[in-house]
């Protein structure tokens, strides 16, 4: 089976599989584009330890099957009653770390591993407050009191009674 | 070396794109992540959450107000039609070509003017104006459910939706505001009866409408939370509770037979929940109501009368109430029940079949162990009478639940029944013949025209196997008695003399009651061909064919009731069908035809045809006899064939077991016929010589006197011998085997006639004497219609010419005997040897050598 490289931002080197390598349609396309290369891929985004905890959650999924139409997605969806066991464990990291993986994962475009990370930032947001939810994703607030209180106004609809 | 550059050129400007792509995301970025990312964050989280995050910042305002979000919400509450979308999607990008592009900045139906005119491009598409589409409805949307015209818009919430991506958000926001509060209100209910839902909807329809409504909504929420998990519980326990009370109404409907109340609740729950809830319990209380007023009567069935055993005129009002209570009931069914034609089959399945299958049950119980044959008369006759339920809608729905378990049975029943009952017949024959078997005395018949005979009787046969049975009519109940004692109670019969013959003909007088003037005539023709062949009545048994053809038939006839229902059943019922015929063909044929021929067989093989002069020889003429009537036999199978089994053999099929054991049944008696006549002529022809050998007196031909000029007496007996013994087969066998007869026959009366020219001495009155002889075996060669034995006959009469010239004549004797032309059947060597026999020859042989061999040989 042939082996890729990829290079971490902190330039250590990993080789892969293939198949293991191919979970990121980033990579699996440069891979059916360029063929076969010696060279190793350069991820300057994602550090060594991102980059290890990825090739883990590759390495468990290889065999999953994943076509990426639209329709799965959906029953993805549905069926996402919770995340898988493994996976609630692999994702079971520091908030830096998870958001590096998510990051990691939406550049490589592993979709399964998006959707992991981002039902998990779901739930981490739930119920929480708007300066709650600012400050986990560090944004500032740009609204002004007044457009405030006009979606306040607008969100009455679902107002608890 | 130049390749290798190239792709690493390729390589670089492909890492180059990449890197290109992570600084656009990092341009991106709000806070942390990308747009993109936070969408798919937003995909997961309920609608409260939701507004929450509206008010973090004006990128995820824009973000909340996706309208994919909203379209998916839709989709999940199955109040999107993505193909109806994409023709409005296309309808408007065509309309919007006539609009002036330059509205496209100011256009937004957002409140919120200042957010959506950011350039940000995640998705969010400024939403096009359309003229077309109306926004009637004012945001918050204040429902009164007591009132009708709130409750009106609670039912027809789904009725709005307009399946525009640009107006996705603004109806889900009006489903989300029309069911919400009902939905809370019910999973924060303390008891069913306080929900808005109920009290506000109060008949049935509606609260069956509103639950529905409110299940469906439950669907909108993010999969996977506690509290979405929660609150369809809730749901789910209002709608289970709901069901049952419907049940409880429909239940005491169905008590009452109050078919309204029935009507009601069946809607509403078949709306609801589907027809499987409430058709259970309807089945269920109708079983137990059918039962009620419909009397279960299977034993009055079984009344103890003298000559039956079991009467089925309670059946045929049984299944005669049943079926009339069907038909109402099918009526009532289309009025009032939401699925008329699926309650009536679920009617047929679980209602009317399995009591007429009890029934039947019940009736078997009885029967089966004591008597086979009632028992499959029983369901036969049963399955006559409830095939009338093929007429009604779903029919063979109660044909099939009731008869089920028995057809199985029936069809191994009857197989068995045919198979033991054969054998019966023909083994208690068997007996009787082993009793009899000293007390048989040989009466032979004169010769007879037999053929006619035969073909009066084959007619008479055959009239009967056209007539329809009536095998199930009801009065005829004691048919199944008679049958019974068919053979095993001829004593009752009072008229002995005609023995088996009577009880036979009865059976078919029974038979077909209607036709009693035919079935007379049969019976006549029965009994004259019992008397004409009683002298092979210790061989086999025209009696006992018929007996076991109608054995056969009987079985036949109760399996043809099962057709015409339905194509596997028939498939089945043929199979029986055939497997009944193959059953007659070998008791018929193996174990009643063959063993009388081999009977027959060995009788010939030890007689002694040397014993004494007689006109016929016993076994010869027995066993003509029976080849006749193994013929007729073979006849009636065919009609036999030909009536009852021509619908169910594909006809010359030859891998259809029925028909190759038919041609087995035909070889079996051609084969045994051959053989017994190949027997036979050894008998007859051995009995001829004897017959020439004790008949002619010494020297009979060697006088000197010519006397009167007619055929010698052993000549007139051996013709006369032959004679009778062939008309006898004349008319009983193929004419290919009587063609090989007759020549056999011939060509052995030839040489028997050569051998005994050879013992003899001759004279020429001799010869003269001979002529006449030779004449008449001539006569009699011509008689057998065989064309190449004619010229051995007339070369034998050549032969008497040979010694009928007078011995002065030498030379002529020699000349006749080289005149290859006098006798083409014989070399002239062998003419030569017969001239021997000449009783001057010592005198003429030197003449006659010379004429032959020339002068120079006598000088030799």
């Amino acid at each position: 089976m042939s082996k890729v490289k990829l290079l971490s931002s902190d330039n250590e080197e990993f080789t892969v599989d293939r198949i293991v390598a191919e979970k990121s349609i980033l990579i699996k396309n440069m891979l059916e584009d360029m063929g076969e290369m010696n060279v190793p891929i350069p991820l300057p985004n994602v550090s060594s330890n991102v980059l290890r905890k990825i090739i883990e959650w590759c390495e468990h999924h290889k065999n999953d099957l994943y076509t990426g139409n639209e329709d799965e997605t959906e029953i993805r969806l549905k069926k996402s009653t919770d995340i898988d066991e493994w996976d609630q464990k692999f994702i079971s990291v520091d908030q830096e770390m998870l958001f590096e993986i998510i990051l990691a994962s939406n550049y490589l475009d592993i979709k399964p591993l998006l959707d992991t990370g981002c039902k998990t930032i779901a739930n981490m947001i739930r119920g929480k407050s708007p300066e709650d939810i600012r400050k986990t994703f560090n944004i500032p607030n740009d609204f002004t009191p007044e457009e405030e209180e006009q979606i306040r106004k607008e969100n009455e609809w679902a107002e608890d009674r | 070396m130049k390749s290798n550059r190239r792709k690493r050129n390729e390589y670089e400007q492909y890492i180059a794109t990449l890197n290109r792509r992570l600084d656009d995301l990092e341009a991106a970025k709000i806070g942390v992540f990308t747009p993109n990312i936070y969408l798919q964050v937003l995909t997961f989280l309920p609608i409260r959450d939701l507004r929450t995050c509206a008010l973090t910042c004006k990128a995820f305002y824009r973000l909340c107000h996706n309208r994919s979000f909203f379209i998916k919400k839709l989709k999940r509450l199955e109040a999107w039609d993505t193909r109806l979308a994409r023709e409005h999607y296309r309808e408007d990008r065509l309309s919007s070509q006539f609009i002036s592009t330059s509205n496209d900045s100011s256009l937004n139906s957002s409140s919120f003017q200042a957010l959506t005119s950011s350039s940000d491009d995640v998705n969010v598409k400024t939403e096009q104006s359309n003229s077309t589409v109306k926004k009637d409805i004012q945001f918050p949307v204040h429902i009164d459910y007591y009132s009708e015209g709130g409750k009106q818009t609670v039912i027809e919430v789904f009725n709005h939706i307009h399946n525009r991506v640009e107006l996705a958000r603004q109806d889900f926001l009006y489903i989300y505001q029309v069911l919400f509060p009902l939905y809370d209100d019910i999973v924060h209910a303390n008891n069913t009866l306080d929900p808005i839902a109920l009290s506000a909807f109060s008949t049935p329809e509606e609260q069956a409408q509103v639950i529905q409504l409110l299940v469906r909504f439950g669907h909108c929420a993010p999969h996977g939370y506690p509290e979405s998990i929660e609150s369809q519980i809730a749901i789910h326990k209002i709608a289970d509770l709901f069901v049952k009370a419907c049940l409880v109404e429909f239940e005491v409907g169905c008590d009452t037979r109050n078919f309204k109340m029935i009507a009601r609740f069946a809607n509403v729950l078949q709306d609801f929940s589907g027809p499987d809830t409430y058709l259970d319990t309807y089945v269920k209380k109708e079983s137990s109501y059918i039962r009620s007023i419909i009397p279960f009567d299977p034993y009055s069935c079984l009344s103890i009368s003298e000559d039956t055993i079991v009467q089925l005129a309670p059946l045929k009002r049984f299944v005669e109430q049943l079926r009339q209570y069907t038909l109402s009931q099918s009526k009532i069914v289309e009025k009032y029940m939401p699925q008329p034609e699926f309650t009536m089959l679920l009617y047929s399945r679980e209602v009317i079949g399995p009591y007429l299958r009890d029934y039947i049950t019940a009736l078997c119980e009885h029967l089966s162990d004591e008597d086979l044959l009632s028992y499959l008369k029983v369901i036969s006759g049963a399955y006559a009478l409830c095939k009338s339920f093929i007429d009604i809608s779903d029919g063979f729905v109660v044909l099939d639940v009731a008869f089920q378990t028995q057809i199985d049975v029936y069809m191994s029943q009857e197989l068995q029944l045919l198979n033991s009952k054969t054998q019966r017949i023909v083994n208690d024959w068997n007996v009787e013949l082993e009793k009899k078997a000293d007390a048989t005395v040989s009466v032979y018949q004169k010769a007879m025209s037999q053929s006619m005979v035969k073909n009066t009787f084959l007619k008479a046969f055959k009239e009967i196997m056209l007539r329809p049975t009536s095998l199930f009519s009801l009065s005829n109940t004691n048919d199944a008695e008679n049958e019974d004692t068919l053979y095993a109670g001829e004593h009752k019969n009072d008229m002995v003399s005609l023995e088996l013959t009577d009880s036979a003909s009865h059976a078919f007088a029974h038979h077909n009651s209607t036709a009693s003037m035919d079935t007379n005539e049969l019976k006549l023709q029965v009994a004259l061909m019992k008397e004409r062949l009683s002298g092979i009545s210790s061989l086999f048994n025209l009696e006992v064919a018929l007996s076991l053809i109608h054995a056969c038939k009987n079985s036949l006839a109760r399996a043809n009731v099962f057709l015409g229902v339905s194509a596997s059943q028939d498939d089945d019922v043929r199979k029986l069908c055939k497997s009944l015929f193959i059953t007659l063909l070998k008791v018929l044929g193996t174990g009643h035809l063959k063993s009388g021929f081999d009977r027959a067989i060995k009788h010939l093989s030890s007689f002694d045809p040397r014993n004494e002069i007689t006109e016929t020889i016993e076994p010869v003429v027995k066993f003509l006899e029976l080849i006749s009537v193994g013929d007729m036999i073979q006849q009636m199978i065919d009609a036999f064939y030909e009536e009852e089994m021509r619908n169910i053999c594909v006809k010359d099929d030859t891998f259809d077991p029925a028909v190759s054991e038919k041609k087995n049944f035909e070889h079996l008696i051609d084969e045994k016929a051959a053989e017994g006549l190949h027997k036979g002529i050894n008998v007859l022809m051995e009995h001829v010589d004897y017959l020439l050998e004790t008949l002619t007196p010494p020297d009979y031909f060697a006088t000197e006197e010519i006397g009167i000029v007619e055929p010698s007496k052993a000549c007139q007996y051996v013709v006369q011998f032959l004679e009778y013994h062939l008309k006898l087969i004349v008319g009983c066998a193929d004419r290919e085997i009587l063609d090989v007869f007759y020549k056999e026959i011939g060509m052995r009366l030839y040489s028997s006639i050569c051998t005994f020219i050879r013992s003899q001495k001759f004279t020429t009155a001799g010869g003269i004497r001979f002529l006449s002889d030779a004449n008449r075996y001539y006569q009699f060669a011509l008689s057998l219609k065989q064309r190449d034995i004619a010229p051995y006959f007339k070369a034998l009469k050549e032969i008497a010419n040979l010694f009928i010239v007078d011995g002065k004549n030498s030379k002529e004797i020699g000349a006749i005997t080289t005149d290859s032309s006098r006798f083409s059947v014989f070399r002239p060597e062998e003419v030569y040897e017969f001239a021997h026999c000449r009783s001057d020859w010592f005198y003429v042989k030197h003449e006659v050598d010379k004429a032959i061999y020339g002068m120079d040989c006598t000088v030799m």
